[in-house]
């Protein structure tokens, strides 16, 4: 669970496309992935949806992940669909 | 007109030369904002009642500390916030305190790989200390040149990570000179569901010698565009001109690029995608984006 979420929020944030996000995920650490994850939660919202009934719970520390099977009463993983909203006003890493 | 924020890039003048600087920035750069042009910018954030200007170069702690002033001294009632981009290096002068203008509300500090010999984490913690014993808001940007870089994260202290925002260098400015921007080996049809972000948040630039401008990035820098269709005397102006136009009516990108049939992974990267676009359009209807 934990590495679909980076993976999705790597996608969502810009920062890598799928399999370059699978890549950062094979080549990290555990330390460094839970880092990554950290930072990159700052800057937007990360929601977890059971896709069957609708339930919806917005993650707010790591820590949350492993639970959210259980958290939105779902028996398959599959069934957990993850959506990372990037904050829009003030987020965008242009330069100015 | 809505703004949100008025960029204003104060000249060209840096003590350093970093790899992805898209507008080439060096020390040998002399030009500076005149009196016309601080009075332009001025009444353009009065005039629309801008929230936010931005200041950028160059290095604005360095060699553009008086057009700073100027600027915030001249604007007549509620400030909007300032936000200064800095390369960091005053922090090594013994009065480093003092090279932080009045009134500014955040600072944005540039690093990444080659800025860490000339800056540590042990000045960054001093920043952030600073901007946070003074109530300024402060983040890092640190550009890769792949994401995979991004564990470079866990050689921060811990305070210092959550105000890390990691960006991908653009085939732009010294960045495309020097080959050392992203370049993703596919195209992402991500990219297809997006629109400019200038348009869409409402930025306004404005270049020292230049004037104003809708684009900070590849459009700034490309020669397909030129100079007399891009920046522009007064805001009126630039609001009025065909490529002002032309960017507002795309509400998504794929409205551009179903045209085209071969896209590279480079195209994926937001700003380098649009300048390809553009300039696949006038290259194949053979039209002239004029002011």
């Amino acid at each position: 669970m934990f590495n679909r979420v980076l993976i999705t929020v790597l996608v969502a944030a810009g920062m890598a496309n799928e399999a370059e996000a699978k890549d950062i995920v094979r080549s990290t650490s555990i330390q460094e992935q839970v880092s990554i994850l950290e930072n990159l939660m700052n800057f937007g919202e990360l929601y977890a949806t059971n896709s069957k009934t609708g339930n919806q719970v917005k993650i707010k520390t790591i820590g949350e992940i492993e639970r959210l099977g259980e958290e939105l009463d779902c028996k398959n993983a599959e069934d957990v669909k993850i959506e990372f909203k990037v904050a829009s006003a003030g987020s965008n890493p242009l330069i100015i | 007109m809505n703004f949100s924020i008025l960029g204003v890039f104060l000249g060209n003048k840096c003590n350093l030369e970093c790899d992805h600087c898209i507008p080439r920035s060096s020390i040998s750069e002399k030009g500076k904002l005149s009196s016309e042009e601080i009075a332009k910018i001025i009444e353009a954030v009065e005039k629309y009642k801008i929230p936010m200007i931005s200041f950028t170069g160059g290095e604005p702690l360095l060699f553009y500390r008086n057009e700073i002033d100027k600027i915030i001294s001249s604007l007549k009632g509620e400030l909007p916030k300032i936000r200064i981009t800095t390369n960091g290096t005053f922090l090594k002068q013994s009065n480093w305190k003092d090279y932080i203008p009045r009134n500014v509300t955040e600072i944005r500090l540039s690093y990444d790989t080659f800025h860490m010999s000339n800056l540590h984490t042990s000045d960054l913690m001093k920043l952030l200390e600073f901007c946070r014993l003074s109530g300024l808001g402060f983040y890092i940007e640190y550009i890769l040149t792949n994401p995979t870089e991004m564990k470079v994260i866990t050689e921060f202290p811990v305070e210092l990570r959550n105000h890390i925002k990691f960006d991908l260098a653009l085939r732009c400015g010294r960045a495309k000179d020097k080959n050392k921007y992203y370049n993703p080996k596919h195209f992402s049809i991500e990219r297809l569901r997006g629109k400019c972000p200038s348009i869409a948040e409402g930025y306004l630039l404005y270049y020292q010698g230049r004037g104003f401008a809708i684009c900070c990035n590849n459009l700034s820098e490309t020669e397909f565009v030129p100079k007399e269709s891009k920046y522009f005397e007064t805001t009126s102006e630039l609001l009025q001109s065909e490529l002002y136009q032309f960017l507002s009516g795309i509400s998504e990108f794929s409205d551009l690029a179903l045209k085209f049939d071969r896209l590279e992974g480079a195209d994926s990267m937001k700003c380098n995608f649009c300048e390809t676009l553009l300039k696949r359009r006038l290259n194949n209807s053979n039209e002239k984006i004029n002011a």
